[in-house]
């Protein structure tokens, strides 16, 4: 595709769209390409500035500002991170010192998308068993018996396929960080079918509204 | 020049994608000055990566820092270039010097495991762990024939030291840019632990157009404009998505 010179023995490594032709071909289409500054298009210009546009294939996600004070730098990636995809405020559901904090052994709703591009919703209720924390990619765990088959759903946190997280019902005297010893004596921890109804009850009235 | 940086391996990161599946990056801190090398009989510039004290530094080798008038630097690599892509010496390469989208190789020295077994080093499969076999559960069993050729060939796979050689994880995707803090997030796993040095290039697989996205060819050729990196934005995120595959369309 590309000419060029191979010295013997001596492998060009690496060579492929950054071939001689190609910086030729770009002069030609002068106009076109983004990375030759208005300085050197036009010298005479007065704001000769190179002025910077992202393709179509880069995105520009929302920036902020670097603060490298007091923590390292896969800190402050995470921090970053967090701060990027927890503008829904889903981080207070981990955030001890907040009112919607989650404690194990609430009742959850959580409302999860199959996919980015679809627009259809799965709900999953059950009892929160486990919180892990690890920054980014932290995530938590709620089970629920269904059909007498314990199902256990494990989320990721700042997941965007996460619609909404709501707690139908706060837990009541748990005592641990992680209730898996729920799997063996669940005792009546996931009799949940009331809580169930009522949750389903508003949509049944709705429904009923929208017929009559 | 199609080459990449000598870089630091900062670490592994989560990161999100828009369709959620999380992979795990390794960013990398970039880049120093440049030299070059044309009366070699080769093309090729040698790039050094991390600033160190010069009472560290060799006497030979600070010479030749001197020579080149730039800051001596821990390590060294060489990359060969085509002559059109030389670049001056002490020109410093950033983070925009890679695209997002673009796909690259990242060699470095892998972890080093120490002296290990056969079934560990080469993938071995052992010996029954009953049934009476005696005290060779995961020995390497026969190592060749009898009278002939009544030897061990050369290369025959053992126990031995594991890990510590160069590895080249080829054609991963740089997802992500950082210019304040030039930094490459790189999609898949890197070779080596963190805080190495890895060697960066373009990738040797994916060559011509399928390097990268047809909107970011051409790539930066000698390496990008310093004047157009401090108007870009301080990151730039490759795009992922679009229709997902597997939802069905009705």
């Amino acid at each position: 595709m590309f000419s060029f010179a191979r010295n013997f023995g001596v492998r060009l490594s690496g060579i492929t769209a950054r071939y001689s032709s190609t910086a030729a071909n770009a002069e030609k289409t002068n106009t076109k390409t983004r990375f030759v500054s208005l300085a050197l298009q036009n010298p005479t210009h007065p704001a000769a500035k190179p002025t910077y546009t992202a393709p179509a294939s880069v995105s520009v996600p929302a920036q902020f500002k670097v603060n490298t004070r007091g923590q390292g730098l896969m800190q402050l990636i995470d921090k970053e991170e967090i701060k990027r995809y927890g503008a829904d405020g889903r981080f207070n559901l981990f955030n001890k010192s907040h009112p919607d904090c989650l404690r194990p052994g609430d009742v959850l709703v959580v409302e999860t998308l199959n996919s980015m591009s679809a627009d259809k919703a799965n709900t999953f209720i059950g009892v929160l068993i486990a919180m892990d924390r690890r920054g980014l990619h932290s995530s938590f765990t709620v089970r629920n018996v269904i059909l007498k088959i314990g199902v256990e759903m494990k989320y990721m946190l700042y997941s965007p396929l996460i619609k909404s997280v709501r707690v139908m019902k706060r837990g009541e005297g748990f005592r641990r960080a992680k209730l898996y010893y729920l799997r063996d004596n669940p005792g009546r921890a996931f009799r949940l079918e009331g809580l169930i109804k009522q949750e389903k009850a508003p949509q049944t009235k709705a429904t009923k509204r929208n017929k009559a | 020049m199609a080459s990449l940086l000598s870089s630091v391996r900062v670490g592994l990161c989560a990161n999100l994608k828009a369709e959620s599946r999380s992979f795990a990056t390794a960013t990398a801190q970039l880049i120093v000055e440049v030299k070059n090398e044309e009366t070699h009989g080769y093309t090729a510039l040698q790039i050094g990566c991390s600033d160190r004290s010069e009472k560290n530094v060799a006497k030979p080798l600070l010479g030749q820092f001197m020579k080149a008038g730039v800051n001596p630097k821990r390590k060294l690599y060489e990359f060969h270039v085509t002559p059109d892509a030389v670049l001056p010496v002490g020109t410093e390469l950033v983070a925009s010097h890679f695209v997002p989208g673009q796909y690259v190789d990242c060699s470095a020295p892998t972890i080093g495991k120490g002296f290990q077994g056969a079934m560990k080093r080469h993938g071995f499969g052992g010996q029954p762990a009953s049934h009476g076999t005696s005290v060779t559960h995961r020995s390497l069993g026969s190592v060749g024939q009898r009278k002939d050729p009544g030897r061990v060939f050369k290369g025959k796979k053992m126990a031995g030291r594991m890990g510590g050689d160069q590895a080249t994880a080829q054609s991963l995707k740089i997802m992500k840019i950082d210019n304040e803090l030039n930094l490459i997030y790189v999609n898949g796993s890197v070779p080596g632990v963190d805080d190495q040095y890895v060697k960066v290039q373009d990738a040797v697989k994916k060559r011509g157009d399928k390097i990268a996205p047809a909107d970011v060819l051409p790539l930066p050729l000698p390496t990008v404009d310093p004047n157009l990196v401090k108007v870009m934005p301080r990151q730039l995120v490759a795009k992922t998505g679009g229709s997902d595959p597997y939802v069905v369309k009705e």
